[in-house]
């Protein structure tokens, strides 16, 4: 494949937390080292189960917490240094969020239209500009134009989530951080959501960086996927590579669990269990990402790697 | 009644009184569990699953009221008995495993002592309790028992939490158990355990278990039976091979094409629209409004459940001899190729 440009540059970005007090500070390392990239049009999917820190790489990277050390590369600006004004402003015309709950993060006193044009507002657009973007807006996400003047206990859950898309799309951003847009949805509604944000991505030319931990779904929607287990990431690859020979401990453990709809095949299934200390052995030499074929990367020491590479020949 | 009949409701109907009118949740529901199987139910949120079950458990809330319908356990009509009668039943007869395992648990009370609670209710000394609480949870894979049966339930995971909650239900030594939804919660690789633990348990207790989820991957894993639901009726149910390899009604079909297996490249087939309303339900088929394979008459009048084989029943007017021949999908045609192919492999 040729090399393509990436749009988004994370080096070994950290992210810890502090809490508790002087004595027994408790220091909780969330994203330890996690360096990836994701290129311009490609859909990254970040996997993990809760805690893995993957919601907060994604958060890191947008700002809404300050990195602890490492940097963030967007369109080959750092954007992990100091907050200024003018960075601010940068970040907001370019990375746009959906989030997970779709109730919680959209305000219930404000009007669909209030919501979804506050992005362009901010920005100086004249009032009669932003009510034609958000009526547009509202007809490409499959909502009308009456729907403007409700509020948001008014709709669905799916609905919902299509106003968190809109409003995220309105300022069209460069690339978008969906974190678990669909996992608070309704089985027949989660095929609407991706089919949509599949449309958008391909009509307005997304980069989107996809946090899920429905491996299925992730896999449908990603190009690359990395996964993370305790702050870390593991395993980077090509979704069709990733699956059809994981290679990290965990990554196998992971895809071993996911129950299939497959009566047939769930019945003889076979789970691996991923226990650090028994499926590694870091004494001697320390574990490091290592790229074992093109574009597959596994977090890995140097014998593991070798024995990697024999596997997958 | 058909001896191995273990627990059966017949044309349950339940409504909510709420503002804006009554909420029909469950209209006209029907099934029997047999002894030493698992029955899932299958629906979105809304569908009347959760309330079809809390009914047969006697937990409706206040404003629930039951229209129609019996449920047979033991001989007696639960929709009938009075509260200190149910009391009974709930709890010792039949288990209930919930979704979330920190809201099910009282967060200032030891662990040990609410496995015990159910113990010292149906009898035992406090010592006697305390030995079979440990057992317990020895039983549902908690380690170091000892120790933890002196712990609070903050002081647990959510997969050790809902093992707890299992480990109360079991207390009870019930011959149903219920699971609403018990690892919608939880991590898959700890829902993978905790599947594998209520399998375990079942097979040494020779539990009849009622399975309640929206994931089909769950369901596949753990029911011999399927109920799929839809605004608050049966549509379609059968064994796991006959739902998921030759499903019968457009809504079956359009639950299992509509999510991502790991081989799926297509764009997704979503249904269309949003569950109907439930204060004035559609005439005819509910999902008529969303099927694409409605017929005229799927608008005006309720189709009757045909009979496919002793197992598999679907209400569906496409089943009707006067019917056009439709054919499910040819997506999901070729996904249960795959399936079945994969089943092979295996």
């Amino acid at each position: 494949m040729p090399e393509q440009e990436n749009i988004l540059e994370v080096s070994h970005l950290s992210q810890t937390f502090v809490s508790g007090h002087r004595g027994n500070r408790i220091v909780v390392k969330a994203v330890d080292d996690v360096s990836f990239s994701v290129r311009k049009a490609e859909t990254f999917g970040l996997v993990g189960e809760s805690g893995c820190g993957k919601t907060t790489t994604g958060r890191t990277i947008i700002r809404l917490y300050d990195p602890t050390s490492g940097t963030v590369r967007f369109g080959g600006r750092v954007i992990s240094g100091k907050m200024t004004r003018e960075l601010s402003r940068y970040l907001a015309e370019n990375i746009a969020m959906i989030f997970q709950d779709p109730i919680e993060s959209l305000n219930p006193r404000m009007t669909i239209e209030e919501i979804i044009g506050e992005g362009l507002l901010l920005r100086g657009v004249s009032r009669a500009r932003v009510h034609d973007a958000v009526v547009e807006m509202l007809h490409k996400v499959g909502l009308t134009e009456e729907h403007a003047t409700r509020y948001p206990h008014e709709f669905s859950g799916g609905q919902r989530q299509r106003i968190g898309i809109a409003r995220a799309m309105i300022v069209r951003p460069k690339m978008i951080i969906a974190d678990e847009p669909v996992s608070a949805l309704d089985v027949s509604i989660q095929a609407q959501v991706i089919n949509l944000l599949n449309d958008l991505k391909e009509e307005m030319g997304l980069t989107i960086l996809f946090i899920a931990h429905n491996l299925s779904v992730v896999k449908y929607f990603s190009d690359r996927i990395g996964v993370m287990y305790y702050g870390k990431l593991v395993e980077v690859a090509k979704s069709d590579d990733l699956y059809a020979k994981p290679l990290h401990p965990y990554t196998r453990a992971l895809l071993s669990a996911i129950p299939q709809p497959n009566p047939l095949t769930e019945r003889k299934r076979q789970r691996i269990d991923y226990v650090p200390e028994r499926d590694h052995d870091y004494s001697a030499e320390k574990p490091e990402m290592r790229e074992i074929e093109p574009e597959h990367f596994v977090y890995c020491s140097e014998s593991e790697w070798q024995a990697y590479r024999r596997q997958v020949g | 009644m058909d001896n191995d009949v273990i627990l059966s409701v017949k044309d349950l109907r339940v409504s909510f009184r709420a503002y804006g009118g009554m909420v029909q949740a469950v209209r006209g529901v029907s099934f029997d569990l047999r002894r030493g199987e698992t029955l899932a139910i299958v629906g979105e949120s809304g569908s009347g699953k959760s309330v079809s079950t809390k009914a047969v458990m006697g937990i409706l809330p206040p404003n629930a009221v039951i229209d129609e319908g019996s449920i047979l356990y033991g001989g007696e009509d639960l929709t009938k008995v009075d509260e200190a009668r149910m009391h009974e039943i709930r709890g010792h007869r039949i288990g209930l495993v919930f979704q979330d395992p920190l809201s099910a648990l009282n967060p200032i009370m030891k662990v040990g002592k609410q496995i015990m609670e159910v113990l010292v209710r149906r009898g035992l000394g406090k010592k006697e309790a305390y030995d079979r609480a440990l057992q317990l949870m020895r039983d549902v894979g908690i380690p170091e028992a000892e120790r933890r049966i002196e712990q609070y339930p903050f002081q647990f995971s959510g997969g050790m939490r809902q093992r707890i909650v299992i480990a109360i239900a079991l207390a009870g030594d019930p011959e149903i158990l219920i699971c609403d939804e018990p690892t919608t919660a939880l991590d898959v690789t700890v829902q993978a355990k905790i599947l594998e633990l209520i399998n375990t348990i079942k097979e040494e207790r020779n539990l009849s278990v009622i399975f309640i989820t929206h994931d089909l991957g769950v369901v596949a894993q753990m029911a011999d039976r399927i109920a799929v639901m839809y605004a608050g009726k049966i549509v379609e149910t059968g064994t796991a091979e006959e739902i998921f390899f030759e499903p019968a009604h457009p809504y079956t079909w359009a639950l299992l094409s509509s999510m991502p297996d790991l081989e799926t490249k297509e764009r997704l087939t979503a249904i269309p629209g949003a569950p109907p309303n439930m204060i004035a339900p559609p005439k005819g088929d509910a999902f008529a409004a969303r099927n694409r394979y409605a017929l005229a008459i799927d608008f005006k009048q309720e189709p009757p459940t045909f009979r496919l084989s002793d197992t598999h029943l679907a209400a569906t007017w496409l089943l009707h001899p006067s019917a056009p021949c439709v054919e499910m999908p040819a997506e999901l045609k070729e996904r249960i190729r795959r399936m079945k192919e994969a089943g092979n492999r295996a």
